[in-house]
């Protein structure tokens, strides 16, 4: 069942440029060049219930700006888009009591009061019945093990527990919906997993639908088994993350090890040559003749290690950010 | 009306919680709670000025007497206390405009107005304002022998009420430009400098400046009326006019408040 639907969404936002020095701010004070961007071209997708869907691209690609105009911060110039059977912008409060959204860099807790006082005012806002909100907190606050920084002020935890927390206040009314928009950013490699690993737990435990923007591939492959990958404001890629490297899928890496010194010449008939370093190399080769030359490799080099990788999703990704408005569907 | 009733009631409740958590907060930085404190005492002292000036002037100006005026500049000093209050959130406005940081109260399923605009309330400074303003009321009112009648009282207060309530929706006004014009200092100096034309009874004030504070730019329908009503100094169109003119600005305000939100672009990252 289809629970978010978006057709077209497009918004454009308006900027003045500005020369540079006093004489660019005098000039500015009468004249101004006004400039449009569209940060959003007519982006369409869908999203099942329960599904759980990354939204990958580079800064400026769209992400958060098309997280907004569903969770109803921004409308849009034009397009449409509907979940739940709402239209976000009109920003109905049944609506409202359906979704919830995280911002890494954003936040709504009351900094200078324990994290416990702004869920209770989430409590009366979502007019949670008390022992539901207790049960949920538990459960909640037992699954990101932060129960014993409930009565610590909000500015004195770590970026990573201030995470966790803004989750929690984001989930107390059980949302259907669920945006994320790059809730690890900032946060260490223990953090990051920590936060990964409840967001998957909880979207397969709750059926919570989950759209997440992230520039960290690793949260994308653990809670979203469906990327969309967005740049200058379209889909350029719509599937499982690990098709994306599959636009490199004729290719394979080969990474050999030599008992001497390795030059570009000689490894250059096998393949492209991407790194070289005294003995060792790392070979971009044909995956067609993979067989053959590799029993090349073997006869005329002396080969003391060798290893056969696919292209990294990285690459894959990297691909579709430099490739403009192109639909790899 | 049983549902109107239960929706009141869940905004009483969430405004009982921010004036708590509000107080939580200050509270946590005591020098600043007495420091708001003691600078809205200076502001009031300056505006005590006027009243001291007054009375030992003695004289009846333009038909208000030196109690009457008093009565009108403990009303200013009253409302601007209350004013005071809700001010964090007005002041903070064009910052959340710029930054961003209004995201996440769009999202919640309550008023966007009523979380914006009352969502932190300042205990410190309306103290002061609000103890001043109404010892100078009940002496002005007691030594100008005025009744102290049921109607008296209960037009006073409802005139003091909608005067705080054109305060907030006219002054939120030029706030508002701030949706168009991220930033807006000039515009909130200008409409603070409004405000303190209420500092003197509008009687002072020459006639066409009285009538655009009265009709134009309602300000001085904030502090006068009530002591007006009370000398009986209230034609019964003014009266309506004082009653009418709040929801007027407070439906200018709704229509600007709903342009701004559609205008809201949040800010990148």
């Amino acid at each position: 069942m289809e629970i978010i639907t978006v057709r077209d969404l497009t918004k454009t936002f308006t900027y003045s440029v500005k020369q540079k020095g006093l004489k660019g701010s005098i000039h500015n004070l009468f004249v101004r060049k006004t400039l449009e961007k569209t940060a959003v071209d007519g982006v369409s997708f869908s999203v099942e219930k329960g599904e759980a869907v990354g939204l990958l691209g580079p800064n400026g690609a769209g992400k958060t700006t098309t997280l907004k105009m569903l969770s109803g911060i921004l409308y849009p110039t034009s397009g449409s888009a509907t979940v739940a059977g709402f239209v976000p912008w009109e920003r109905r409060r049944e609506y409202q009591r359906r979704f919830a959204i995280v911002m890494g860099q954003k936040t709504q807790l009351w900094p200078d009061l324990p994290a416990l006082d702004t869920f209770e005012l989430n409590r009366r806002i979502y007019q949670i019945d008390p022992d539901a909100f207790r049960r949920t907190l538990d459960e909640l606050t037992e699954l990101l093990d932060v129960r014993s920084l409930l009565q610590v002020q909000v500015r004195r935890l770590s970026l990573g527990e201030r995470m966790k927390m803004e989750l929690i206040a984001a989930l107390l009314h059980r949302p259907e919906i669920l945006y994320l928009d790059e809730p690890t950013i900032g946060l260490d490699i223990l953090s990051q997993r920590s936060i990964r690993d409840f967001l998957h737990y909880y979207n397969q435990q709750t059926k919570t639908t989950i759209l997440l923007t992230s520039h960290y591939t690793a949260d994308i492959e653990a809670i979203c088994p469906r990327s969309i990958i967005i740049n200058h404001g379209s889909v350029v890629f719509d599937g499982p993350l690990a098709e994306v490297s599959e636009v490199f899928g004729h290719k394979k890496l080969v990474s050999i090890k030599a008992q001497r010194d390795l030059n570009a010449g000689e490894l250059g008939e096998f393949g492209t040559v991407r790194q070289l370093q005294q003995n060792t190399a790392l070979l971009e080769v044909e995956r067609a003749g993979l067989e053959l030359c590799l029993q090349q490799m073997f006869r005329v080099l002396p080969v003391v290690d060798l290893d056969v990788k696919d292209i990294p999703i990285e690459e894959g990704i990297a691909y579709f950010y430099q490739k403009a408005g192109v639909n790899a569907q | 009306m049983a549902h109107v009733w239960k929706r009141f009631q869940y905004y009483l409740g969430l405004l009982g919680t921010f004036a708590k958590y509000s107080l939580m907060e200050q509270m946590e930085y005591r020098i600043n709670f007495v420091a708001g404190i003691a600078v809205e005492c200076g502001y009031m002292l300056i505006k005590l000025m006027y009243a001291v000036l007054i009375l030992n002037a003695g004289t009846e100006i333009n038909g208000l007497t030196a109690n009457e005026m008093l009565m009108c500049i403990g009303t200013y000093i009253m409302v601007t206390g209350i004013y005071m209050g809700i001010y964090p959130n007005y002041w903070a406005l064009p910052l959340s405009v710029r930054d961003g940081s209004l995201d996440m109260l769009l999202t919640k399923p309550v008023n966007t107005q009523f979380l914006v605009t009352l969502r932190k309330l300042d205990f410190g400074m309306p103290i002061p304002d609000v103890l001043c303003g109404i010892v100078l009321i009940v002496y002005g009112w007691q030594q100008e022998g005025l009744p102290v009648t049921f109607a008296n009282v209960a037009g006073f207060v409802v005139f003091c009420m909608t005067g705080w309530f054109l305060t907030y929706c006219l002054f939120l006004i030029p706030e508002l430009l701030s949706f168009w014009f991220v930033s807006n200092n000039g515009s909130q100096a200008l409409s603070s400098a409004v405000f303190d034309f209420n500092n003197t009874p509008m009687n002072l004030y020459p006639k066409w400046l009285q009538r655009i504070g009265i009709f134009l730019l309602p300000v001085f329908l904030i502090t006068n009326l009530p002591t007006l009503f009370v000398m009986g100094a209230l034609s019964p169109a003014m009266i309506a006019w004082g009653l009418i003119a709040p929801v007027l600005v407070f439906l200018l305000q709704r229509i600007l408040w709903r342009r701004a939100m559609r205008r809201y672009t949040s800010a990148s990252g």
